[in-house]
């Protein structure tokens, strides 16, 4: 009776009964009653007898545990004792009972032939066991190492690190991760930090190069990856068994779109000290057209209207456009408000004409159109410019173990169903043609049943889902996804992620038909899992498997909140100083003041943005020089008042 | 029951050894068959306490004081015939369960088992019985006074006299682990059945047997319709039980449990000490261990069918003696 046994202590016995038979993929053994075992404790059974002159070995999770004595009926019990328990407790001797618990076959070595575990000596799992039980061995050669740390396997007292194999996490062979546990107890977005921390760390050079991007769905969960975390001792002992530094990420770079009033970014990472590596996200027409689709109600837009948006996409937009039907007058639609001035002007020549159509478009048509296309930008303030400037991600110069966050949690959902379809596909694209900048990107997205959703609709961002799902292994584009409800995300979806993590489960959830297949313990298991913990699911691995990983060593949302508190709404001319200040720190207001008072929001905001995307040398000069010479030659232009109405002649008060 | 190995060896024997003919051991033992004919008795005993029998109570909430459990099984089986001679496999064991923290261990290394083939293996050739030990099968000769001299050659005496060398060789395991325990091991023990020979047993006030069965009663007359009116809790004066087949011990009887809606031997038992101890201890040593027995109440032994007299520490030693 050893609690603390040594891997190589004897820990059980295989038992099988013609009631409960041991199988290739089942066996059942007893233990002594303080035995170190638990569920999903990795065991190794020693069998008895050679095969072709090999002592079979079988390794195996414990999925499920009973224990019971001897008692027939409960009621010989309560009749032993008179009905009192106090008395039960003083009874002299405690009933012979058993630890019996079942165990999921892992692996059987030899493979073949296989057959049902034979009965045997069982033993705790060490290193060595767990490497062959989870067949990590075939991925873990020196020379060939493909292994990604996803945390260390606790079982009886000894801790052995799990690996995750990357040409089955993040492609060719198979891709994809999906995590799955309620909120607030730090486990899908920590659990990804730290995954992605391990993947920069351990990703081999031979399988090139790797960037992650996450969008920032709600508070501020991501917006400190760059600051680091207090970490525990223990956590840095877990970080050190693994061989990944317990560093923040080095290359961090930030985006978001601005605010409604455009002159601020709408994130909560607007602290001063946060903002060098934090840039606008804003698309113009010309990004916005072609994923129209995203935010057009398929209800609404018919096949009539489809058409047209393809005719404008392709004949108006971003090329001169010239129709005898509005006179001599030429278009060059780079903008909303150049769509719109355009939209008005061919319906108002067909009016003027009496014409029902025009180039087979109905005017009925034109002017759904015009409305629904028109209403993104007032949809989309912030993140779609009216004036036709773009402020993107850097695609195609993506950088090797840099991660890039989008943040669109101050979004309208359409908003962000435009930006999550828009940045996808380019990376989609920019994949395809090997010109990302890096050979794999992980995607990560939070909320999956909100984007995928299992019922409802088809919609754009859904069908672009499924698409990663399925075919983005092949590109190196790997979906890292993450919901409260797994059974509510569309099964394809989540079927095709060759990985599934999950933390602390919901009871309902765990009541769908999905973990079936899991036993009940290990559904309690789940339903009680601690922080940090997950339990696995992986190719290689024939069950899941319970981990534990480290606390990300990156600064948490709440921590970053107190420590760098988002700055409040400051006046428009000082959020445009603030701007422009990322560029040349040194810039001050009394050098740019004059243009506060000279022009309207809409131009400095211009000039702004201008700026920012060029990025100049000569910040301040770039800066003015985006209002020409007006900015010297004209002098502030009072606002024409109102002349004072007269008395009225009928008026019995007046004079 | 026979294992494969006894099985398969007798199908070997029967090609080899001449007039060898196997019997099916299926269905009851040979301790079931032959207990159907034993005939019950009652015996006059000599009283220890007083004058006549009477009833004594026992201290009530005795604290349990018991710290090791002995019990012996054994099993007999008509397996082959040669002639007219049976052939009887037995197999017996003891162990004794010492109780430690309110759980049951085995003492010692392990429980003491044997089995045998029980035959008249004098009255055979040398061959054949070595053939049989060839075989992996022990011999154990049985000698019957009666058939000895061939006035008792009744097959079913042979299968008796078979079965009472098992019975024998139980109680010599019994005897031996009883021995070892009074001698390597302070505690008390509480013996399933009647005091077994041991020198070391009859000089010791730390074992009591506890006799579940009664084929043989002790009382006769007013004195049998006393014990079989005792109450719940209320033990008999005691008596001594002289034999030439044993050495004397001290009895009383003792009802463990409410005998009422049942037959006046439910929770009935029978104790014995070493004579010379009880001498010396009195009625209140009878008393003492008649509380300790009675603490050994619960937990209840069921689903056992004796369990109105039978301890859990006993029922434990057969669950690890059959298991």
């Amino acid at each position: 009776m050893n609690p603390h046994p040594s891997p190589a202590s004897l820990l059980g016995r295989v038992v099988a009964t013609e009631k409960r038979p041991n199988t290739p993929h089942q066996f059942h053994f007893w233990t002594s009653l303080d035995s170190p075992v638990g569920i999903g404790t990795i065991v190794r059974v020693e069998g008895r007898d050679p095969q072709q002159g090999v002592i079979p070995r079988i390794y195996g999770v414990v999925t499920e545990g009973e224990s019971y004595s001897d008692l027939i009926s409960p009621l010989h019990d309560v009749l032993g004792h008179d009905s009192d328990p106090e008395r039960a407790a003083q009874a002299p001797t405690q009933r012979a009972e058993i630890r019996l618990y079942t165990a999921a076959v892992l692996r059987q070595v030899p493979d073949e032939p296989l057959q049902p575990v034979p009965m045997g000596a069982v033993y705790l799992a060490d290193d060595a066991d767990v490497e062959i039980a989870l067949r990590m061995d075939v991925y873990l050669a020196a020379g060939t190492n493909t292994g990604i740390p996803v945390g260390v396997y606790r079982g009886g007292g000894m801790e052995s690190p799990v690996y995750l194999d990357s040409d089955f996490l993040l492609g060719p062979e198979a891709a994809h991760l999906n995590i799955t546990g309620v909120s607030g107890l730090a486990t899908k977005t920590s659990a990804v930090e730290w995954l992605l921390s391990s993947i920069f760390a351990h990703f081999p050079e031979s399988r090139g190069t790797v960037a992650a991007v996450c969008f920032n769905v709600k508070g501020p969960d991501l917006c400190y990856l760059d600051q680091p975390a207090t970490l525990s001792d223990e956590d840095r002992r877990l970080y050190d068994r693994m061989g990944v530094p317990a560093a923040p990420f080095e290359r961090v770079h930030y985006f978001a779109p601005y605010t409604a009033t455009g002159a601020s970014l709408n994130t909560l990472r607007s602290h001063p000290d946060l903002q060098h590596n934090v840039s606008a996200l804003t698309w113009g027409l010309n990004e916005v057209l072609q994923y129209a689709e995203v935010l057009l109600n398929k209800d609404d837009v018919d096949a009539k209207a489809d058409a047209l948006i393809d005719f404008i996409s392709m004949r108006v937009v971003g090329m001169q456009f010239q129709d005898d039907a509005l006179g001599t007058q030429q278009y060059n639609v780079k903008s909303f408000g150049d769509l719109d001035r355009w939209f008005k002007d061919v319906i108002a020549a067909m009016e003027s004409r009496n014409h029902e159509s025009w180039r087979t478009h109905h005017i009925a048509t034109m002017r759904k159109v015009r409305n629904r296309l028109v209403n993104i930008a007032t949809r989309c303030q912030g993140l779609v410019t009216n004036d036709g400037g773009a402020s993107d991600l850097p695609f195609g110069s993506f950088q090797d173990r840099s991660v890039y966050v989008v943040d669109v949690a101050n979004l309208e959902d359409d908003a962000q169903d435009l930006v999550f379809a828009r940045v996808v596909s380019k990376l989609r694209e920019h994949l395809e043609r090997r010109s990302l900048g890096v050979d794999h990107v992980v995607v990560f997205v939070d909320e999956l049943n909100k984007y995928a959703p299992g019922d409802g609709h088809e919609t754009y961002v859904r069908k672009m889902l499924l698409d990663i799902a399925e075919r983005g292994r092949y590109l190196g584009l790997v979906l890292f996804s993450a919901q409260q409800f797994r059974s509510q995300v569309h099964r394809r979806v989540v079927g095709n992620s060759a990985t599934a993590v999950y933390g602390r489960m919901d009871g309902d959830e765990l009541a769908t038909p999905g973990y079936a297949v899991l036993s009940p313990a290990i559904k309690i298991k789940l339903a009680t899992l601690e922080k940090g913990q997950l339990m696995v699911r992986h190719p290689h691995f024939a069950q899941p498997i319970f981990v534990k990983f480290p606390r990300p060593a990156v600064m948490t949302g709440r921590e970053g909140s107190r420590r760098f508190p988002p700055v409040p709404d400051i006046p428009f001319p000082d959020a445009i100083l603030r701007s422009l200040r990322q560029l040349d720190p040194s810039l001050t207001m009394a050098a740019i003041e004059q243009v506060f008072a000279l022009y309207d929001e809409a131009e400095v905001l211009k000039a702004r943005d201008a700026t920012m995307r060029a990025r100049p040398k000569q910040v301040k000069g770039f800066f003015l020089d985006q209002f020409g010479r007006k900015i010297v030659a004209r002098e502030p232009v009072a606002a024409p008042r109102a002349p004072l109405r007269s008395t009225p002649a009928d008026d019995p008060y007046g004079g | 029951m026979l294992t494969t190995a006894v099985l398969r060896a007798l199908s070997e024997l029967e090609s080899r050894v001449a007039g060898l003919r196997r019997a099916d051991p299926a269905g009851a033992s040979l301790e079931v068959m032959l207990n159907r004919i034993e005939r019950p008795e009652s015996a006059r005993a000599r009283l220890l306490e007083g004058d006549a029998m009477r009833v004594w109570p026992v201290p009530a909430d005795a604290p349990a004081s018991v710290t090791a459990f002995l019990d012996g099984v054994q099993e007999s089986r008509e397996i082959a015939w040669m002639g007219v001679t049976p052939l009887v496999w037995g197999r017996v064991a003891a162990v004794i369960r010492e109780r430690r923290e309110r759980r049951l261990y085995t003492w010692g290394a392990a429980p003491l088992r044997r089995e045998a083939v029980y035959a008249p293996w004098s009255r055979m050739t040398q061959r054949d019985q070595a053939l049989f030990q060839e075989f992996g099968l022990s011999t154990r000769e049985v000698m019957d006074e009666e058939t000895a001299d061939g006035t008792g050659e009744h097959p079913f005496r042979q299968l008796q006299a078979a079965t009472n060398a098992v019975k024998q060789d139980r109680e010599l395991l019994e005897n031996s682990l009883a021995e070892q325990f009074c001698a390597r091991q302070a505690g008390t023990l509480y013996l399933d059945g009647p005091l077994p020979r041991a020198k070391s047993v009859h000089e010791s006030e730390r074992v009591v047997g506890v006799i579940k069965s009664h084929q043989t009663v002790y009382a006769t007359g007013a004195a049998l319709t006393l014990v079989l009116d005792l109450k719940e809790g209320e033990r008999s004066s005691m008596f001594a039980i002289e034999s030439r087949h044993r050495d004397p011990v001290a009895s009383w009887y003792l009802r463990l449990r409410d005998p009422r809606g049942h037959g006046p031997f439910w929770g009935l038992v029978r104790l014995e000490l070493p004579l010379l101890i009880a001498q010396q201890g009195g009625g209140d040593l009878a008393d003492t261990w008649s509380g300790w027995v009675m603490a050994e109440r619960s937990p209840l032994a069921l689903p056992d069918g004796r369990w109105d007299t039978m301890a859990y520490g006993i029922r434990n030693c057969e669950e690890v003696l059959r298991s």
